[in-house]
Order: C-alpha cells, then sequence, then structure tokens
C-alpha cells in the first residue's frame, strides 16, 4: 500500500527533529524506501532494454537520508534521489548530452538538471529526473572524469566529515578542498577541450575533397588544423597540470 | 541483474563486507532492512544495497567503496593523455 505524501512528509519532519533514528522511525524509513523500489527497477529495465545502458540502482542509505533532512529545509516527498541510478561512460560532453536526450525520451515530463553548467561544490554531472507510478527516481548520468572526481569528494567527505560537499571547511581541511575544488574546474576546462576538438574534427573536410584541389577548401583545412593543434597543445598543457595536482593531492594531509 | 550489500565504515575508508545476494529482489531488500536495524545506533557505518549487471559494473560506478585517493587519483591520470 502506497503512502500520501502528506504521510510521507509527515514521516520526514518526525525524522528532521532526531539526532538519532529510533526502531519506529527506521521501520517507516524502510516502508517508505520500499516503495520506490519497484519504480526504480522498472527504471533499470527499460534502461537496460530501450537504451542498452548498464545502470546501477540503489535506494538511499539511512545516514545520508537523515543528514539531508537535517541539512536542508525540503520535505522527504520532494526528495529527488531517495532512490538512484547511475551510469558512467568513459565518453565526451556531446556523447554525454546526446545520452541524456535519449534517457530523457524514455521519460517524457522527466526533469534535467544539467551540472556541468552550474557545477554543486565542483560536482559535475547531469541528473535525470523522472516520475515513475509517483515516485521521484534520480538518473545520474556521468563521464568518467565527472565520476572519478565526484568519488573521490565522497571519499575526502568520509575522511574530512560529509559537511565538506555542501560547503563546511573542518579545521585543517581548507587546502585540500580547495584543490580538489580547483582540480574539478581543471577537469571541467579538460573536457571542453576535448569536446572542442571533437567538434573541429568533425567539420574537416574530407582529405578527397581536398586532394582534388580546390583552393578555398585546403585554405579551410589548413585553419581547422591550426586550431585543431592549439586546442591538442592546450589539452596536453592541462593535462600536465592536473597531474601535478593530483600527486599533491594524494599526499595532503590535514594540518591539525 | 544481482543485488550486493556492502557494510561500510565511512571514518576509515573501511569496506567490512561484500556479499552477493543474488538476483531475488525482495530477499536481498528484506536482508539490506535486517542489517540496517542491527547497525542503526553506529552512524558511521553504511549498509548499502546495489543492484549493477556484475561486479565490475559496481566497481565502475561506485568506485568510493574499492578504492582510496591515491587508486582513484591514478585513475584521473590513466584517463589523461600523455
Amino acid at each position: 500500500m502506497g503512502l500520501t505524501k502528506s504521510q510521507i512528509n509527515r514521516l520526514g519532519e518526525k525524522l528532521r527533529h532526531q539526532p538519532t533514528i529510533d526502531a519506529a522511525g527506521l521501520n517507516e524509513l524502510q516502508a517508505l524506501r520500499s516503495l520506490y523500489d519497484a519504480p526504480m527497477a522498472q527504471v533499470q529495465t527499460l534502461l537496460k532494454e530501450r537504451l542498452g545502458l548498464d545502470a546501477t540502482s540503489r535506494l538511499k542509505t539511512v545516514n545520508t537520508i537523515l543528514e539531508k533532512l537535517s541539512r536542508e529545509k525540503m520535505r522527504l516527498a520532494e526528495m529527488q534521489d531517495i532512490a538512484g541510478l547511475r551510469i558512467v561512460e568513459n565518453m565526451g560532453l556531446g556523447p554525454q548530452s546526446h545520452m541524456v536526450e535519449r534517457i530523457a525520451g524514455l521519460f517524457p515530463g522527466a526533469r534535467i538538471v544539467d551540472r556541468r553548467e552550474r557545477p554543486n561544490r565542483g560536482y559535475r554531472a547531469v541528473h535525470v529526473v523522472p516520475e515513475v507510478d509517483g515516485y521521484l527516481i534520480e538518473i545520474q548520468v556521468r563521464t568518467t572524469l565527472q565520476d572519478l572526481w565526484a568519488q573521490s569528494m565522497e571519499r575526502l567527505a568520509d575522511e574530512a566529515g560529509r559537511e565538506v560537499r555542501y560547503g563546511a571547511i573542518p579545521v585543517g581541511w581548507a587546502v585540500a578542498i580547495e584543490s580538489f575544488l580547483s582540480l574539478s574546474d581543471s577537469l571541467r576546462q579538460f573536457e571542453e577541450y576535448i569536446e572542442s576538438i571533437r567538434i573541429e574534427r568533425s567539420q574537416l573536410p574530407p582529405p578527397r575533397d581536398v586532394s582534388y584541389g580546390q583552393r578555398e577548401l585546403q585554405l579551410y583545412r589548413a585553419r581547422l588544423d591550426a586550431r585543431l593543434k592549439s586546442l591538442e597543445s592546450g589539452v596536453s598543457e592541462l593535462s600536465d597540470e592536473i597531474r601535478d595536482s593530483l600527486r599533491e593531492l594524494v599526499e595532503k594531509k590535514p594540518k591539525t | 541483474m544481482s543485488h550486493y550489500l556492502l557494510i561500510y565504515r565511512r571514518s576509515t575508508g573501511d569496506l567490512q563486507e561484500i556479499h552477493d545476494l543474488g538476483s531475488d529482489r525482495k530477499a536481498a531488500l528484506s536482508y539490506r532492512f535486517e542489517r540496517e536495524q542491527q547497525q542503526s545506533a553506529d552512524p558511521d557505518v553504511e549498509v548499502v544495497l546495489l543492484t549493477a549487471a556484475s561486479r565490475e559494473a559496481l566497481n565502475r560506478t561506485h568506485a568510493r567503496y574499492f578504492k582510496d585517493r591515491r587508486e582513484l587519483a591514478t585513475d584521473v591520470a590513466a584517463v589523461l593523455p600523455h
């Protein structure tokens, strides 16, 4: 049997004001999450059968629901990631956008949250949020680099305290956190460079056309080649910078 | 699809247990809830149930549970061109 939004929100208000969860609260939270399980499984199956995409699914943990309720004023029924799926692919920004469009096409009316344009404390990804049988399901679509950054930040948050993901800076962690945010920006630039190269390459006229001696095409190709070379050189420099940052980051320990 | 139950201690980044629970969705969720009841007094411990096509797929989408920061940094470097 389902719960009304008012019933879900009442449970949220009760949990929000408890420092720890009691047995009754846990039972209710488990009953609530059970309701999301079938719609989440339905989305996972659709992604596989219709688009051939392998997504991993999960129902949010007790701790992270309680932390979110205590951190934010949102109502429990509005929490869009109680059930979530994640797709990680080694792809560029263009193919990522294309994948998002295909996924959104399966769920008319789904909300798309593009955190590449507006990163949230360095977090970059695209989320597609359909409502399935009355329940919001969050589908995270990440490139490998976006995902590795997010996973690293999660590990840092495990060590330093989960609240670092939402702006808190525990004593001794300021430098490491700033470096992580800076790394996110470098990775964003890197992905944008790569996407520019992909677009430039797609505009190159086929070599066969150029060899026919069409002067204008030859000049056009030369200009594109030069732009491409400049972009590739930018990628190379940025890659070196990112490697240096990574070396520093793994060595970094909190100063107490 | 297989269901994997993970017991993870956040402060140490220690994956204490991982169980492949097979494909029975209802049984997996029920076991997860049972383990949550046992762990509810310790907010440092996460009881996570992940559903994936394979263990390899799980490693790709939820590396945080399996790799430390150094290993993740190595993975980032491996994606960059030389």
